[in-house]
């Protein structure tokens, strides 16, 4: 892919403001049949999004970084529900809210864009209708004002011929532009927070860039919000975000800036992945693949979870590895990472 | 653009408005079902709200008169009663209980049906072993219970059949709406924060619609089936009442001497059911080219 193969361009350093999203010590699970214990797929997550910061949860399939997405919404398929842990917006503690004040904050305060653009969008609505649902439920305007509203949030996302767009259906759009669309249908309400679950990887590979760079110039324009990109894609985590988190079986392995992670990875699993990456520097190279396969989420976590598939395996990962204080903003979850590299 | 387009989109963006549904499958029968309701509505509306007056006082010096007797196109039955004009007459009764049965079976099958698709826990529960209960008995048998215990009439009737019927509308529209409710831009239109009710209103529902139409005629149909029934095993509408199921019932009798008391009221209860069978199959067929073309 070509973001995979340029030299990551990094992200522009904000100053990042005062925390906008935080996570702390979240646990969500699925009650097991019978009174079983619950089926646990987010073990204490911790995580800091601040104002002006995009930052890029990176993981496999099944690593659990959607659900975190799912649980920052209010959306978590049942039965799946917090066990524990906090969810705060600017101070807000979310995970105790009422289905009736989530519905206030999604698509409010809370916006999201997610993965497929080909069915986000009600086949048999215009995209004027669409956005025009979420604006009046969320402001105040007078009915005249919403086709206008609805028309400058398009073309805030680079629609050409924004007007006459909003009387066409999505089939008569592209995927890049319905992406675009559902970019313009997570923004029209000035977010705090945007979540972008995965938002490139069902287009081609030059569309990805031109998606990239508007979610990214988008994000930081966004005043005061913060933005939280989801992806398991180095290669799109490296060209947007501020931040990176690394997370596997349901825990946060590595955080740290974007750029320094990706010169030094601390977590072998980190390092793992970035030896996985096709590079163009890397001609003649053989890509070194993580062995073995990621665990289940029914997997038990009371050694390190990536035990099994790391080559710095001892005796001393037979016990599950905390994430450190954070230094200089790194934070890593390993036993081996305190000596260097 | 020359005329006062005021919205700016080209012609070509906006969505064309046809009178008439274009041709393929379904077109015909759609069509030809369509013409036929047309014909028993016009007719319930004229002949069966107001009914010549030889339809309901008898002349018995004109007993058995056989059709084209003049005066009396389908002839006249044991008293001397027109019998062309107790089938118009009788319409009221069988389409007007049919109608509401089939109205009542839908709305609440539709509401019971969507409630279970969207609220997990125990309302779905609760909605789901309420169905499969009903449907356990044959809605017949529940429908002559009721009227044992609380009598005939036209509501009775239309309000028992419909409430048998319900559980079945109920199961199609929960597994349908059941798929509709995992669509990506259900979750879009959750994650923008909108209501329940106006997701289901504007995004469920609206994808319904092919399948309630074709359900409509069927129920529809089988509420007229049903009404003649419970009438000819003398549990339906009041017996002096000129519904097709009583006078086929009063026919037996003298199915030999006069066999068009018979062949009247059936040929117009085979003439209502084919036509709403028509509409149903002509739905059902341009709803699924539809559902092709647009995959």
């Amino acid at each position: 892919m070509i973001e995979t193969a340029r030299p990551a361009a990094i992200a522009p350093v904000t100053a990042a403001g005062r925390p906008i999203l935080e996570i702390e010590g979240l646990r969500v699970g699925f009650p097991g049949p019978g009174g079983n214990p619950p089926t646990v797929v987010l073990d204490g997550v911790d995580l800091t999004i601040r104002q002006g910061e995009i930052l890029g949860l990176v993981g496999e399939s099944g690593s659990g970084k959607s659900m975190l997405a799912l649980a920052a919404m209010g959306l978590l398929p049942a039965p799946g529900r917090v066990l524990s842990g906090a969810i705060r917006i600017e101070g807000r503690d979310l995970t105790s809210l009422s289905e009736r004040a989530w519905q206030q904050l999604r698509g409010g305060t809370l916006g999201m864009v997610f993965q497929d653009p080909m069915t986000g969008l009600n086949p048999v609505r215009s995209i004027g209708a669409t956005l025009g649902e979420s604006i009046r439920r969320h402001q105040r305007v007078a009915a005249s004002d919403v086709a206008r509203i609805a028309e400058a949030a398009l073309r805030a996302v680079g629609i050409p011929a924004a007007r006459e767009r909003l009387s066409a259906y999505p089939h008569q759009l592209s995927g890049g532009l319905r992406q675009r669309v559902m970019i313009a249908l997570a923004l029209v309400n000035r977010p705090r927070v945007i979540i972008a679950d995965e938002p490139t990887t069902a287009l081609d590979a030059t569309i990805q860039a031109q998606i990239l760079d508007l979610l990214r110039e988008r994000l930081h324009h966004a005043e005061g919000a913060g933005g939280l990109m989801i992806t398991h894609d180095l290669g799109v985590a490296a060209e947007v975000c501020d931040r990176i988190a690394v997370i596997y079986h349901g825990r946060i392995v590595e955080t740290g800036q974007t750029r320094e992670v990706l010169a030094d990875p601390r977590h072998p699993y980190t390092a793992g992945l970035l030896a996985a990456v096709p590079r163009f520097d890397g001609r003649g190279r053989r890509l070194v693949p993580i062995p073995g396969q990621p665990p289940g989420p029914a997997a038990e976590r009371i050694s390190c979870s990536f035990r099994p598939r790391c080559a710095r395996a001892s005796e001393a990962c037979s016990a599950a590895p905390a994430l450190s204080p954070p230094v200089q903003g790194r934070s890593v979850a390993c036993h081996h990472s305190g000596g260097g590299q | 653009m020359t005329t006062a387009d005021r919205s700016g989109a080209p012609r070509a963006l906006l969505p064309r408005l046809r009178l008439w549904p274009a041709g393929g499958a379904g077109t015909a029968m759609l069509g030809i079902g369509l013409v036929m309701v047309a014909v028993l509505l016009v007719l319930a509306l004229t002949v069966g709200l107001n009914p010549p007056r030889e339809a309901l006082t008898g002349n018995l010096r004109l007993r058995f008169r056989p059709p084209g007797t003049e005066g009396y196109l389908m002839g006249t039955d044991q008293l001397g009663r027109s019998v062309a004009g107790r089938v118009g007459a009788g319409m009221v009764w069988s389409l007007g209980i049919a109608l509401v049965a089939a109205t009542l079976a839908l709305a609440l099958g539709t509401v019971l049906g969507l409630i279970a698709a969207w609220v997990p826990g125990w309302p779905r529960r609760v909605i789901r072993t309420l169905i499969d209960t009903v449907i356990a008995f044959p809605s017949l048998v529940i429908a002559v219970t009721v009227i044992a215990i609380m009598g005939r009439g036209f509501w009775t009737l239309a309000i028992t059949l419909g409430l048998a019927t319900c559980p079945i509308a109920a199961r199609v529209v929960y597994a349908e709406a059941m798929s509709l409710a995992r669509r990506d831009y259900v979750v879009a239109a959750q994650l923008a924060g909108v209501g329940s009710t106006t997701i289901l209103a504007t995004h469920v529902l609206p994808a319904l619609r092919p399948t309630l139409l074709t359900m409509f005629a069927f129920t529809f149909a089988d509420m007229l089936v049903a009404e003649s029934a419970l009438s000819f095993l003398g549990l339906g509408v009041p017996l002096t009442a000129p519904s097709w199921g009583n006078m086929l019932s009063e026919s037996r009798e003298f199915l030999v001497e006069a066999p068009w008391l018979m062949l009247a009221p059936a040929g117009a209860i085979v003439f209502a059911v084919v036509a709403l069978n028509l509409i149903g199959d002509g739905i059902a067929a341009r709803a699924r080219r539809r559902g092709r073309s647009a995959m």
